[in-house]
């Protein structure tokens, strides 16, 4: 797991709003399986994320048309959700705002960036106070 | 009747001798690779309840406790390296002291490879952190194909902002 995730998740550890968290943990590498994915809980120690294992890429994939991910497994994204928002059917609801590491695969002003992602979370935590 | 009870003692000391010598422990291993300076790689192998568990460090590329996935068959050791994706098969010799074979790296050349114990394993303590976390089924939840569990607690939680994270845990 990057360093820069572990940053981003910590920053969120100190928005004073109500924001709910889900980290899905995905088989992408041969590493990755269930025992591994309680693993990298311990390093997301927020009370703020709920862990989730899913044991197939195909999830993943679900997610790919919400964010214009041409091919591959939607991994190592961060999408963001505003309040209203409903998963309706079997296709997640395309999210408000989303960042990434995918490299050329997505859009390079949505590669992650720690101090934007809460720059994307902060505006709603005012409007809701 | 004392002749039988030293013939038996004998025997059991002789069976305890075939026995698989043991790969817990630290070891240290160098590759030469071609067109590139030799590679010192430090692997330190443990048994956590019945499973093999461990972590290297590849110091040349800047790499420190990774993770190691260990299987263990008789005196055959296979390793395989996350990170660099490589992997090494490898026996133990007789005496335990070395565990010698081939590194397969990940663009399929294949090396020689000689680790030589050179200790106790070294593991820091969020490697037992880690392995008992690894055991503890609570900490995640288990998504049905769908993924209904999490589109239920989407739909919970649908007056706050959330943030939804697809990662992989290695």
């Amino acid at each position: 797991m990057q360093d820069s995730v572990l940053a981003v998740v910590d920053s969120l550890a100190a928005l004073p709003h109500d924001l709910a968290v889900y980290a899905v943990w995905e088989p992408i590498f041969r590493t990755d399986n269930e025992p591994a994915a309680r693993k990298a809980t311990i390093l997301l120690p927020s009370v703020r994320v709920k862990n989730y294992w899913v044991g197939s890429q195909d999830f993943g994939k679900t997610f790919n048309g919400c964010i214009g991910l041409a091919s591959g497994v939607a991994w190592d994204v961060y999408l963001v959700y505003l309040p209203g928002r409903v998963w309706d059917g079997a296709t997640p609801p395309v999210p408000d705002d989303f960042m990434h590491q995918l490299g050329d695969q997505l859009p390079v002003e949505k590669n992650l960036d720690g101090g934007k992602l809460r720059m994307m979370l902060e505006p709603v935590a005012e409007d809701q106070r | 009747m004392k002749a039988i009870r030293w013939l038996l003692m004998g025997v059991l000391a002789l069976a305890g001798c075939a026995k698989n010598p043991s790969p817990i422990g630290e070891w240290k291993g160098m590759a030469a690779l071609p067109d590139q300076d030799s590679v010192t790689a430090i692997v330190d192998i443990t048994k956590v309840g019945t499973r093999w568990a461990g972590q290297f460090d590849l110091p040349y590329h800047g790499l420190e406790d990774y993770p190691l996935e260990i299987s263990v068959t008789g005196s055959q050791v296979h390793l395989y390296f996350a990170g660099p994706e490589a992997e090494f098969q490898g026996a133990l010799s007789r005496d335990g002291r070395a565990l010698s074979g081939t590194a397969t790296l990940s663009d399929g050349m294949k090396v020689p490879l000689t680790f030589r114990r050179v200790g106790d394993a070294q593991l820091s303590e969020m490697f037992w952190k880690l392995e008992r976390a690894a055991d503890d089924s609570s900490l995640v939840v288990r998504l049905s194909p769908d993924g209904a569990e999490l589109r239920a607690q989407f739909n919970a939680d649908r007056d706050k902002t959330r943030l939804l994270m697809l990662l992989s845990p290695t």
